[in-house]
Protein backbone atom coordinates (compact mmCIF):
# COMPACT_ATOMS: atom_id res chain seq x y z
CA UNK A 1 0.00 0.00 0.00
CA UNK A 2 2.69 2.43 0.97
CA UNK A 3 4.76 1.80 -2.05
CA UNK A 4 1.50 2.18 -3.98
CA UNK A 5 1.31 5.56 -2.97
CA UNK A 6 4.87 6.49 -4.01
CA UNK A 7 3.63 5.24 -7.06
CA UNK A 8 1.05 8.32 -6.88
CA UNK A 9 3.36 10.67 -5.41
CA UNK A 10 5.93 10.58 -8.11
CA UNK A 11 3.24 11.09 -10.79
CA UNK A 12 2.10 14.02 -8.95
CA UNK A 13 5.83 15.39 -8.78
CA UNK A 14 6.00 14.94 -12.43
CA UNK A 15 3.11 17.12 -12.55
CA UNK A 16 4.72 19.68 -10.12
CA UNK A 17 8.01 19.75 -11.94
CA UNK A 18 6.45 20.69 -15.40
CA UNK A 19 4.10 23.20 -14.01
CA UNK A 20 7.55 24.87 -12.43
CA UNK A 21 9.66 24.26 -15.62
CA UNK A 22 6.27 26.31 -17.50
CA UNK A 23 6.45 28.72 -14.79
CA UNK A 24 10.30 29.01 -14.97
CA UNK A 25 10.02 29.53 -18.69
CA UNK A 26 7.83 33.00 -17.62
CA UNK A 27 9.53 34.35 -14.67
CA UNK A 28 13.32 32.44 -14.85
CA UNK A 29 14.57 29.26 -13.09
CA UNK A 30 15.34 31.49 -9.66
CA UNK A 31 11.57 33.57 -9.07
CA UNK A 32 9.80 30.26 -9.76
CA UNK A 33 11.76 28.35 -7.11
CA UNK A 34 10.94 31.58 -4.93
CA UNK A 35 6.89 31.01 -6.17
CA UNK A 36 7.08 27.60 -5.85
CA UNK A 37 8.54 27.47 -1.50
CA UNK A 38 5.79 30.43 -1.44
CA UNK A 39 3.01 28.47 -3.06
CA UNK A 40 4.40 25.47 -0.93
CA UNK A 41 3.31 27.29 2.66
CA UNK A 42 -0.22 28.25 1.30
CA UNK A 43 -0.41 24.55 0.78
CA UNK A 44 0.83 23.40 4.19
CA UNK A 45 -1.05 26.04 5.65
CA UNK A 46 -4.69 24.79 4.16
CA UNK A 47 -3.38 21.16 5.68
CA UNK A 48 -2.78 22.83 9.17
CA UNK A 49 -6.25 24.61 8.85
CA UNK A 50 -8.20 21.98 7.20
CA UNK A 51 -6.59 19.17 10.21
CA UNK A 52 -7.59 21.50 12.91
CA UNK A 53 -3.53 21.01 13.78
CA UNK A 54 -3.84 21.72 17.78
CA UNK A 55 -0.27 21.36 18.87
CA UNK A 56 2.40 24.19 19.13
CA UNK A 57 3.90 24.39 15.38
CA UNK A 58 7.52 24.75 16.45
CA UNK A 59 8.99 23.46 19.70
CA UNK A 60 12.16 24.27 21.82
CA UNK A 61 13.35 20.51 20.16
CA UNK A 62 14.29 22.35 16.96
CA UNK A 63 17.05 23.71 18.38
CA UNK A 64 18.40 19.80 19.56
CA UNK A 65 17.61 17.70 16.50
CA UNK A 66 21.19 18.07 14.68
CA UNK A 67 21.54 19.55 11.86
CA UNK A 68 20.89 16.83 9.19
CA UNK A 69 16.88 17.17 9.68
CA UNK A 70 16.58 20.83 8.66
CA UNK A 71 18.74 20.43 5.49
CA UNK A 72 16.16 19.34 3.54
CA UNK A 73 14.53 22.66 2.83
CA UNK A 74 17.91 23.59 1.72
CA UNK A 75 18.98 20.70 -0.36
CA UNK A 76 15.78 21.41 -2.01
CA UNK A 77 16.36 24.39 -3.15
CA UNK A 78 19.81 24.41 -4.00
CA UNK A 79 18.82 20.84 -6.14
CA UNK A 80 16.39 23.48 -8.52
CA UNK A 81 19.57 25.88 -8.70
CA UNK A 82 21.69 22.91 -9.41
CA UNK A 83 19.55 21.27 -12.38
CA UNK A 84 19.45 24.51 -13.87
CA UNK A 85 22.79 24.90 -14.17
CA UNK A 86 24.10 20.75 -15.57
CA UNK A 87 20.52 19.64 -17.68
CA UNK A 88 21.09 21.90 -20.28
CA UNK A 89 24.73 20.90 -20.69
CA UNK A 90 24.76 16.84 -20.48
CA UNK A 91 22.80 14.45 -22.37
CA UNK A 92 19.47 12.73 -20.76
CA UNK A 93 20.62 9.66 -20.38
CA UNK A 94 23.57 10.31 -18.76
CA UNK A 95 21.80 12.92 -16.15
CA UNK A 96 19.66 10.50 -15.32
CA UNK A 97 22.26 7.29 -15.00
CA UNK A 98 24.24 9.56 -12.52
CA UNK A 99 21.06 10.83 -10.42
CA UNK A 100 19.89 7.30 -10.07
CA UNK A 101 23.56 5.93 -8.67
CA UNK A 102 24.29 9.09 -6.44
CA UNK A 103 20.55 8.65 -5.21
CA UNK A 104 21.03 4.66 -4.79
CA UNK A 105 24.08 4.98 -2.64
CA UNK A 106 22.63 8.15 -0.39
CA UNK A 107 19.70 6.13 -0.20
CA UNK A 108 21.16 2.55 0.64
CA UNK A 109 23.88 4.31 3.17
CA UNK A 110 20.87 6.00 4.77
CA UNK A 111 18.76 3.38 5.20
CA UNK A 112 21.07 1.07 6.82
CA UNK A 113 22.78 4.08 9.38
CA UNK A 114 19.50 6.17 10.38
CA UNK A 115 16.36 4.07 9.80
CA UNK A 116 18.04 0.92 10.20
CA UNK A 117 16.22 -0.79 7.48
CA UNK A 118 17.53 -3.70 5.30
CA UNK A 119 16.63 -4.52 1.79
CA UNK A 120 15.33 -7.63 0.80
CA UNK A 121 16.45 -10.41 -2.31
CA UNK A 122 12.99 -9.10 -4.46
CA UNK A 123 13.63 -5.56 -3.43
CA UNK A 124 17.10 -5.98 -5.20
CA UNK A 125 15.47 -7.87 -8.45
CA UNK A 126 12.96 -4.79 -8.63
CA UNK A 127 14.94 -1.70 -8.33
CA UNK A 128 17.45 -3.68 -10.97
CA UNK A 129 14.49 -4.01 -13.12
CA UNK A 130 13.45 -0.41 -12.83
CA UNK A 131 16.44 1.24 -13.11
CA UNK A 132 16.81 -1.08 -16.46
CA UNK A 133 13.59 0.12 -18.04
CA UNK A 134 14.71 4.24 -17.29
CA UNK A 135 17.98 3.78 -19.02
CA UNK A 136 15.50 1.81 -21.70
CA UNK A 137 13.19 4.32 -22.15
CA UNK A 138 15.81 7.20 -22.36
CA UNK A 139 17.72 5.56 -25.21
CA UNK A 140 15.36 6.70 -27.50
CA UNK A 141 15.57 10.36 -26.14
CA UNK A 142 19.38 10.80 -26.56
CA UNK A 143 19.24 9.83 -30.14
CA UNK A 144 17.48 13.01 -31.16
CA UNK B 1 34.68 20.51 -17.14
CA UNK B 2 33.11 17.42 -17.82
CA UNK B 3 34.35 15.44 -15.11
CA UNK B 4 33.11 18.58 -12.69
CA UNK B 5 29.60 18.87 -14.39
CA UNK B 6 28.96 14.72 -13.82
CA UNK B 7 30.02 15.02 -10.09
CA UNK B 8 27.52 18.09 -9.86
CA UNK B 9 25.30 15.44 -10.93
CA UNK B 10 26.02 12.47 -9.02
CA UNK B 11 25.69 14.83 -5.90
CA UNK B 12 22.15 16.18 -6.69
CA UNK B 13 21.37 12.32 -7.20
CA UNK B 14 22.57 12.46 -3.32
CA UNK B 15 20.85 15.30 -2.59
CA UNK B 16 17.38 13.64 -3.93
CA UNK B 17 17.89 10.76 -0.88
CA UNK B 18 18.90 13.36 1.47
CA UNK B 19 16.65 15.36 1.41
CA UNK B 20 13.49 12.42 1.53
CA UNK B 21 15.42 11.20 4.84
CA UNK B 22 16.00 14.50 6.12
CA UNK B 23 12.43 15.12 5.73
CA UNK B 24 11.30 12.36 7.51
CA UNK B 25 13.68 12.93 10.57
CA UNK B 26 12.41 15.89 10.73
CA UNK B 27 8.67 15.05 11.16
CA UNK B 28 9.76 12.32 13.43
CA UNK B 29 10.74 15.02 16.06
CA UNK B 30 8.05 17.96 14.65
CA UNK B 31 5.11 15.99 13.80
CA UNK B 32 4.36 15.36 10.03
CA UNK B 33 2.69 18.75 8.88
CA UNK B 34 4.61 21.05 11.63
CA UNK B 35 8.02 19.56 9.14
CA UNK B 36 6.71 20.34 5.95
CA UNK B 37 6.02 24.02 7.63
CA UNK B 38 9.95 24.47 8.53
CA UNK B 39 10.65 22.71 5.12
CA UNK B 40 9.40 25.30 3.17
CA UNK B 41 9.87 28.17 5.33
CA UNK B 42 14.27 27.14 5.00
CA UNK B 43 13.08 26.05 1.33
CA UNK B 44 11.85 29.79 0.95
CA UNK B 45 14.65 31.87 2.58
CA UNK B 46 17.14 29.68 0.91
CA UNK B 47 15.57 30.16 -2.94
CA UNK B 48 15.46 34.03 -1.83
CA UNK B 49 18.81 34.22 -0.94
CA UNK B 50 19.41 32.46 -4.62
CA UNK B 51 16.94 35.06 -6.23
CA UNK B 52 19.13 37.92 -4.52
CA UNK B 53 22.60 36.32 -5.69
CA UNK B 54 21.83 34.95 -9.01
CA UNK B 55 19.10 36.43 -10.37
CA UNK B 56 20.85 39.04 -12.71
CA UNK B 57 17.72 41.76 -12.71
CA UNK B 58 14.85 39.84 -14.73
CA UNK B 59 11.75 40.26 -12.48
CA UNK B 60 8.28 39.36 -13.83
CA UNK B 61 5.08 40.96 -11.81
CA UNK B 62 3.29 37.44 -10.17
CA UNK B 63 0.05 39.55 -11.62
CA UNK B 64 1.44 38.64 -15.20
CA UNK B 65 1.41 35.27 -14.50
CA UNK B 66 -2.25 35.47 -12.46
CA UNK B 67 -3.99 36.74 -15.51
CA UNK B 68 -2.15 34.52 -18.43
CA UNK B 69 -1.89 31.34 -16.71
CA UNK B 70 -2.59 31.21 -13.43
CA UNK B 71 -2.22 27.66 -13.11
CA UNK B 72 0.92 28.03 -13.45
CA UNK B 73 1.54 28.90 -9.61
CA UNK B 74 -0.18 25.65 -8.50
CA UNK B 75 3.35 23.61 -8.66
CA UNK B 76 4.40 24.56 -5.57
CA UNK B 77 0.93 24.26 -3.82
CA UNK B 78 0.54 20.63 -5.01
CA UNK B 79 4.28 19.63 -4.27
CA UNK B 80 3.97 20.83 -0.76
CA UNK B 81 1.03 17.47 -0.14
CA UNK B 82 3.83 15.72 -2.13
CA UNK B 83 6.48 16.64 0.45
CA UNK B 84 3.90 15.34 3.10
CA UNK B 85 3.24 11.90 1.26
CA UNK B 86 6.93 11.45 1.21
CA UNK B 87 7.79 12.10 4.71
CA UNK B 88 5.06 9.89 5.64
CA UNK B 89 6.35 6.91 3.47
CA UNK B 90 10.18 6.67 4.44
CA UNK B 91 8.58 6.63 8.33
CA UNK B 92 7.25 3.66 7.22
CA UNK B 93 9.55 1.75 4.82
CA UNK B 94 12.65 3.54 4.68
CA UNK B 95 13.99 6.19 1.85
CA UNK B 96 15.24 3.43 -0.56
CA UNK B 97 11.87 1.66 -1.52
CA UNK B 98 9.83 5.37 -1.39
CA UNK B 99 12.67 6.79 -3.78
CA UNK B 100 12.84 4.03 -5.85
CA UNK B 101 8.56 3.93 -5.87
CA UNK B 102 8.96 7.93 -6.42
CA UNK B 103 10.89 7.30 -9.54
CA UNK B 104 8.91 4.49 -10.96
CA UNK B 105 5.59 7.00 -10.70
CA UNK B 106 7.63 9.79 -12.24
CA UNK B 107 8.54 7.09 -14.96
CA UNK B 108 5.13 6.47 -15.53
CA UNK B 109 3.46 9.34 -15.66
CA UNK B 110 6.30 10.91 -18.21
CA UNK B 111 5.49 8.12 -19.90
CA UNK B 112 1.09 9.31 -19.91
CA UNK B 113 2.40 12.91 -21.04
CA UNK B 114 4.49 11.75 -23.83
CA UNK B 115 1.52 9.20 -24.88
CA UNK B 116 -1.69 11.56 -24.98
CA UNK B 117 0.43 14.93 -24.87
CA UNK B 118 -1.12 16.07 -21.83
CA UNK B 119 0.17 19.82 -20.40
CA UNK B 120 0.16 21.36 -24.08
CA UNK B 121 3.26 18.73 -24.87
CA UNK B 122 3.35 17.37 -28.41
CA UNK B 123 2.30 13.65 -28.54
CA UNK B 124 5.36 11.06 -28.86
CA UNK B 125 4.45 7.99 -30.78
CA UNK B 126 5.80 4.93 -28.87
CA UNK B 127 7.59 2.13 -30.13
CA UNK B 128 8.44 -1.56 -28.94
CA UNK B 129 11.17 -0.35 -26.94
CA UNK B 130 9.15 1.43 -24.56
CA UNK B 131 6.48 -0.73 -23.87
CA UNK B 132 9.42 -3.53 -23.02
CA UNK B 133 10.30 -0.85 -20.93
CA UNK B 134 7.23 0.00 -19.05
CA UNK B 135 6.62 -3.83 -18.66
CA UNK B 136 9.98 -4.16 -16.82
CA UNK B 137 8.64 -0.88 -15.01
CA UNK B 138 5.55 -3.04 -14.04
CA UNK B 139 7.10 -6.01 -12.96
CA UNK B 140 9.74 -4.05 -10.98
CA UNK B 141 7.32 -2.05 -9.07
CA UNK B 142 5.65 -5.70 -8.40
CA UNK B 143 8.87 -7.35 -7.35
CA UNK B 144 8.87 -4.04 -4.36
CA UNK B 145 5.60 -4.78 -3.79
CA UNK B 146 6.09 -8.84 -2.63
Amino acid sequence: MILLLSLVTGMIFISTKTLNMLLSKHVGVFQSNVINHVAGLLGVTLMLLLTFHKGSLFTTEVFHIGLFPLLGGFFGATFVALSNYTFSKTKVLISTLLILVGQTIAAVLMDYFIFNEVLSFTSIIGIILIVSAVLLYSKPIQEK
Amino acid sequence: MNKKLYLIILVMGVFTATINGANAQLANHLGLLPSVLMIHLIGLSTSLLYFRWFNKGKYVSVRTILKKQPYLLLGGFIGSFAVVLISYQVQQVGVFLVSTGIIAGQFLASFFIDHFGWFGFEKVKMGKQQFIAMAMMSSGVCCLML
